[in-house]
């Protein structure tokens, strides 16, 4: 009965598994995991898999930043790229009134 | 105010560039084309910003509309690209177990639901906290906590399968 008590919700994992579980119940639901190998297997496994995403990804926040978005940040640029394959006067009403006049030559 | 929205937003541009390169499968010049139109929209709604607010967030929330509204919609999904291809830095002797396990979880969360693996990505690599992450992608708390779990079960699937079976006899 004290089992179905601590049993944890799926909820509860996933935040173990992401560190965010309150340190007490962390430490209910790790003794939990302790009776119950298949569940404590997946545990693992899943936080394999968060240690493996964190270590692939972390090298791409290294890449000097482009000038174009320095540009788009400083408020240079007003088109968006992604609105170029958009009908003209739709561009032409999101975008093309602010830039009025100097832009029209681009 | 320039100067001001330039100070505070340029530091989230290396980690929106690559939420945007992973979510395009690398596809570098379509990632930054998604960056640069997040970045116009945010200055041009830059007084909707409410300070002190979470402007990270708010600048992944806007990249994610852009992305589920116009980029996504208009892309047939492309192939996954050789992982090899994309992540120099992975382009290890594959006798190596624990890079083995790097690539085979990254192929695993390529070949997600574009929905499970929005939400693995923001909890996971980018490290926001789940009530961010409903709010970044519109939707309840409960959504995100399913699609995390099925995400992260459908990962473990997959790795297990391109494994070696450990302790089990093939027969």
């Amino acid at each position: 009965m004290n089992d179905v008590v601590n049993s944890p919700l799926e909820n509860e994992i996933q935040a173990l598994v992401d560190g965010r579980l309150d340190p007490a119940r962390r430490v209910e639901v790790e003794a939990w995991l302790a009776a119950h190998p298949d569940e404590a297997a997946r545990v693992r496994d899943m936080s394999a898999q968060r240690a493996a995403v964190e270590d692939a990804f972390s090298g791409l926040l290294d890449r000097p930043v482009p000038a174009r978005l320095r540009s788009a940040v400083e408020g240079r640029v007003q088109t968006a790229p992604v609105m170029r394959g958009w009908p003209r006067w739709w561009r032409w009403l999101s975008s093309g009134r602010r830039a009025a006049g100097s832009q029209m030559k681009r | 105010m320039a100067r001001a929205s330039f100070d505070l937003i340029e530091p989230h541009i290396p980690s929106l560039r690559r939420y945007a390169l992973v979510l395009l499968r690398h596809d570098e010049q379509r990632a930054d084309d998604l960056v640069q139109d997040c970045l116009v929209r945010a200055l041009s709604r830059w007084h909707l910003w409410r300070r002190p607010g979470n402007l990270r967030a708010w600048l992944f929330t806007i990249l994610h509309n852009i992305y589920v509204n116009d980029v996504a919609r208009a892309a047939a999904r492309p192939d996954v690209v050789e992982i090899q291809d994309y992540f120099p830095a992975m382009a290890v002797p594959p006798n190596q177990a624990d890079r083995i396990q790097l690539r085979e979880v990254v192929t695993a969360i390529q070949g997600l639901p574009d929905e499970q693996r929005q939400t693995l990505l923001l909890v996971t690599m980018e490290g926001f906290s789940y009530d961010e992450t409903a709010d970044i992608t519109g939707v309840p708390i409960g959504t995100v906590m399913s699609r995390l779990s099925r995400a992260r079960d459908k990962v473990r699937g997959s790795v297990a399968e391109d494994a070696p079976p450990r302790g089990r006899r093939v027969t």
